[in-house]
């Protein structure tokens, strides 16, 4: 088990898929934001063990982990503070306040 | 009762980490205040951290606790400090609105699995730990990996600037919307 691809991928499907459900069903910006995050970790895992699984360098991989990271630091900085621009214009951040471009 | 060898322990501890991970994940989706779902997404991460280091990346581990917990779950429980009250609990989403969410949840995960399942994988490549060292990622971030590192680094350079800016714009609440609180 430990030391069978399968289970990791098989890990971070399951937890992109809890992170896409977050995304789809909540109406909370920072819950949807939670639900990102989640789905970016599941790449995460990805990358490390297939870096550990099938990479010819694991370094490759790691690095590509460390870049995923950084990527969503800034995206999670840039989303709060949008959240709380929304949160100062409307106060509330739900997704049901923001609804001026629905056809 | 089975022996206790370091592989059963190595089981063991990923199997926890797993069920940590889902766990925390499952609780960070679910619950309706949104406080209780940076609490699972905590624990999500802790469990996120301990699978990379069960497949051996020890930074990976160190930079994902030290960044997603210690970075992004902080910065969003401010956030939810400065713009929820602390007992608003969401409304419950109508049966017609969960369904398709978990129809399509469950048929990406479906055509993943099965995917994984009818190809071969593998077997792990046997552990040397230089490649695996610190110094074997800083070597790489610094030749291999130049130009996304920089990139990288005017990336976050952007978004500081952006987000202040962003954050900064915009003064008074609109009133009339929302409670006052805080």
């Amino acid at each position: 088990m430990v030391e069978s691809l399968g289970t990791y991928l098989l890990l971070s499907s399951a937890l992109f898929a809890v992170g896409l459900v977050g995304v789809l069903l909540r109406r909370n910006l920072v819950a949807m934001l939670i639900g990102i995050e989640l789905m970016l970790n599941a790449v995460i895992i990805n990358l490390v063990a297939f870096a550990r699984f099938a990479g010819a360098d694991p370094g490759n991989g790691q690095v590509f982990a460390l870049f995923v990271i950084g990527v969503a630091a800034a995206e999670a900085a840039v989303g709060l503070s949008i959240i709380l621009a929304v949160y100062k214009a409307r106060g509330a951040i739900s997704v049901d306040t923001l609804e001026e471009l629905r056809g | 009762m089975p022996e206790l060898t370091p592989e059963n322990i190595q089981a063991c501890a990923l199997g926890l980490l797993i069920i940590m991970t889902l766990a925390g994940a499952v609780l960070a989706v679910s619950l309706r205040k949104v406080f209780h779902n940076l609490l699972g997404f905590g624990l999500s991460m802790i469990g996120v951290a301990g699978v990379s280091l069960m497949l051996g990346s020890e930074f990976v581990a160190l930079m994902q606790l030290l960044i997603f917990l210690g970075g992004i779950a902080i910065a969003m429980v401010f956030a939810v400090m400065m713009s929820t009250p602390r007992e608003q609990s969401e409304e419950p989403r109508s049966v017609a609105a969960v369904l398709p969410a978990l129809v399509v949840a469950l048929g990406f995960t479906g055509v993943v699995c099965w995917m994984m399942l009818s190809g071969t994988f593998p077997k792990a490549t046997p552990y040397v730990a230089d490649a695996w060292s610190v110094k074997n990622i800083g070597f790489l971030l610094l030749t291999d990996f130049e130009l996304p590192f920089e990139a990288i680094s005017i990336l976050l350079l952007g978004a500081i600037i952006g987000s202040v800016a962003v954050a900064r714009r915009t003064r008074e609440p609109d009133p009339g919307k929302g409670a006052e609180h805080g």
